[in-house]
């Protein structure tokens, strides 16, 4: 998008929820699947695109962050922009719990924007980190479905790994 | 689809799931598999097809490892903690192999590629009977392209290693031999090794594709390849040490000359040598990068005179026990502004004004200023430039050090990264210091205070309950923590060293002269835990060691040169 000249396009998305938020055509292009879209059918730019995956919340975060990004990029290369960068997303990641976490990856995927769901796999990753079995389930909200031999005997298989772990919250 | 709900392990993919799990290490990953059936098969994938193996918290065991490691063609990098026992793998295009022979040589045979060179370790059995036979590996390892081989080939006989150079892959790009005689050494670089393959050549050169070459040796011939990029001479005896008193600077200037394209090197040992020849070497190794020099009792300040006007980014320098330098020759290296690893262990003549100059290295990564003569006042400029860069500092027997210099580096210091400290042989260091590291909340993972004998129990109890970051669990980041010798351990300690204080820790190291059975105890209660009582020295060092002085000796540089170009 750097060659083309600036337009003020701009681009209406509309959420699961029935918002319509209205983004810059720049900011909206960083969206994987509204590209897609846009360069299927070239003359859409007036209607509102649907994202029936994406709830307003996740919508604003993820425009904030694009805006954010884009102009960073726009800046220079310098190694404080990195820096700037870095401590944006340590924030993003730091200020969601680890629900809307998984809401925000969720909604990132399906927008297929990849530098996003890079960052927020690793801030996943580094939540699930050395942490106990049970969180590791309620995290990602999944039933055991081991017997409870069956899961004594993977606990006896990797006793080493139980070792450093963190103990579970409460 | 309703917003605010808790989201189940249906809607999230199955790909998404796995890109997280690779961002996790095998311990993690091991721990996901217990979770869930679907968890444990995407865990067995995932070592499928894993770059990166990686187990340094406890020493495996082969029963708990061969279940981990599935075929996996990906695989570059494997390291494993091996503590006191041998093992030798080998990657090969069905995956890894692992023989384990405890009985074995002396050096541990690891093997990766060369992005990921393996670290190598010597454990305490030194053997005398060799019952590996070279035949088992076929050295040309079919599915790496450039290999990393290190091992220690003192106990083989003669006329047995020239025939297994022969066998030496012609990809073979980095060689490291310890403990090797010169007469091995003659015959590795000379042409008459081996059977002739080819008859009709004049010169068959062995180990054409050499870049890396590592040699422990006792007399050094003219013999160099001219594409040698990594050079380590080094004349290590166990106990002593000595020196290679027929090199001077001719040698030098000989080696200069060839050996041009240089990236890194490492010379200890040579008494001879002056400013002369070490001068030839940076102003003709225009690449170089790394440099090493150990026991250089004529390097002095005016080697680095006129560094400026080189074009050399230095980002590895080690000067040891080099008496002659002085604070001014500090002073001119760090025009090398991209530094990364400074050690100058030993250099008894370095104190405070060096120090200034050091703060502007903003980039550097570990600091080792053993045995200097650095006093508090000096530490304070490392506060305002590089404390916040730092991964490894140490100030080893800087006798005048005190408590203050803690406060001086960490109170109040934000964002610090500081993993490994070491604050041993420091007579005036005294809980309180501990007590401020405590509660400046510094992420270490590695604390070394041997033969401080102020140090006590109040030490131990503040360290146990240091809370670092948003994790709950008390002392949690410390892995090492070395109290050998300190004056005021008592049995209180070992109650606030069982568990569930020191989740993390892996290494101890204590008086032997304390009860046996409450050093047991402890070992009973958590048998991960690695307990040193005779004084050792514990972990893994990843600078080199080349004093006797020392009971161990540590990992190549390599190893920590890829971390920290993580």
């Amino acid at each position: 998008m750097s060659t083309v000249p600036v337009n003020n396009n701009k681009i209406t998305l509309r959420t699961a929820d029935n918002h319509d938020f209205e983004v810059d055509e720049a900011v909206a292009m960083e969206f994987g699947t509204v590209k897609t879209f846009f360069d299927e059918n070239p003359d859409a730019s007036d209607e509102p695109i649907p994202l029936p995956n994406v709830s307003s919340k996740c919508l604003s975060t993820i425009i904030e962050y694009c805006k954010f990004h884009l102009a960073l990029r726009a800046r220079d290369n310098s190694s404080s922009v990195e820096d700037e960068a870095k401590a944006y997303d340590e924030e993003l990641v730091k200020a969601h719990d680890n629900e809307s976490l998984i809401e925000l990856i969720l909604a990132v995927n399906y927008l297929n924007i990849k530098d996003m769901l890079d960052m927020l796999n690793q801030g996943a990753a580094d939540r699930i980190k050395n942490k106990s079995v049970q969180y590791v389930r309620k995290f990602f909200g999944i039933e055991n479905d081991y017997t409870p031999e069956e899961e004594a005997e993977l606990r006896a298989q990797y006793q080493w790994v139980f070792e450093g772990v963190d103990p579970d919250e409460d | 689809m309703a917003s605010g709900s808790v989201e189940s392990l249906d809607q999230l993919p199955a790909a998404l799931l796995a890109i997280i799990m690779t961002k996790l290490d095998i311990s993690s990953i091991c721990s996901l598999a217990v979770t869930c059936r679907t968890f444990n098969s995407c865990a067995f994938h995932i070592l499928s097809f894993l770059p990166n193996f990686h187990i340094l918290e406890i020493s495996p065991s082969m029963g708990l490892m061969k279940p981990l490691l599935p075929p996996n063609p990906h695989l570059k990098s494997l390291k494993l903690e091996c503590g006191l026992s041998v093992k030798v793998m080998i990657t090969n295009e069905k995956g890894v192999e692992v023989y384990e022979r405890s009985h074995l040589v002396s050096t541990i045979l690891l093997v990766g590629t060369q992005s990921n060179p393996m670290p190598w370790k010597k454990s305490e059995q030194l053997k005398a009977s060799l019952s590996l036979s070279f035949s088992h590996f076929s050295l040309p390892l079919p599915s790496t392209n450039e290999l990393n081989l290190m091992f220690d080939l003192s106990l083989f006989l003669r006329h047995n290693f020239a025939r297994v150079w022969a066998l030496a892959s012609e990809k073979l790009t980095s060689l490291e031999i310890v403990y090797i005689s010169s007469v091995m050494v003659t015959e590795l670089l000379s042409p008459n090794v081996g059977p002739r393959q080819y008859p009709d050549q004049i010169q068959p050169s062995v180990l054409p594709s050499i870049q890396k070459l590592s040699l422990a040796v006792d007399y050094i011939t003219d013999t160099m390849h001219g594409r040698l990029k990594h050079l380590s001479l080094v004349w290590s005896q166990e106990f002593l040490s000595t020196y290679f008193k027929r090199v001077n600077d001719l040698g030098i200037l000989l080696m200069a000359e060839k050996c041009a394209n240089m990236e890194s090197i490492c010379l200890a040992g040579f008494c001879r040598v002056t400013d002369t020849g070490f001068k030839t070497l940076l102003h003709s190794c225009s690449s170089l990068y790394k440099l090493k020099v150990c026991h250089g009792s004529q390097l002095t300040d005016l080697v680095f005179h006129d560094i400026a006007a080189t074009s050399l980014s230095l980002t590895h320098v080690s000067f040891r026990w080099c008496n002659l330098l002085t604070n001014h020759a500090i002073r001119s290296l760090v025009c090398n502004i991209g530094l990364k690893v400074l050690d100058l262990r030993g250099c008894k003549n370095l104190g405070d004004e060096a120090l200034p100059a050091i703060g502007f290295i903003r980039e550097l990564k570990m600091l080792q200023l053993d045995n200097s003569d650095i006093t508090d006042v000096g530490i304070a400029y490392l506060r305002h430039g590089i404390i916040s860069s730092l991964i490894s500092l140490s100030v080893r027997g800087c006798k005048k050090l005190t408590d203050k210099s803690i406060s001086v580096l960490f109170d109040g210091s934000s964002k610090l990264q500081l993993q490994e400290l070491d604050l041993s042989n420091l007579p005036s260091l005294s809980d309180n210091g501990v007590l401020t590291l405590a509660k400046s909340r510094v992420p270490i993972s590695e604390l070394r205070m041997r033969q401080c004998p102020l140090i006590g129990d109040t030490s131990v109890m503040a360290l146990a309950s240091m809370q670092v970051g948003d994790e709950r669990g008390h002392g949690s980041n410390l892995r090492l923590l070395d109290l050998y010798n300190c004056g005021g351990i008592t049995q209180l300690s070992f109650r606030w060293l069982k568990k569930p204080y020191f989740p993390r820790l892996r290494w101890l190291g204590v008086m032997g002269s304390l009860n046996r059975d409450i050093v047991d105890a402890l070992a009973r209660n958590r048998p991960y835990l690695h307990v040193a009582c005779h004084g050792e020295e514990l972990g893994t060092d990843p600078w080199n060691n080349l004093n006797g002085s020392y009971m161990h000796d540590y990992e190549e540089l390599d190893e920590l040169e890829q971390w920290v170009q993580e």
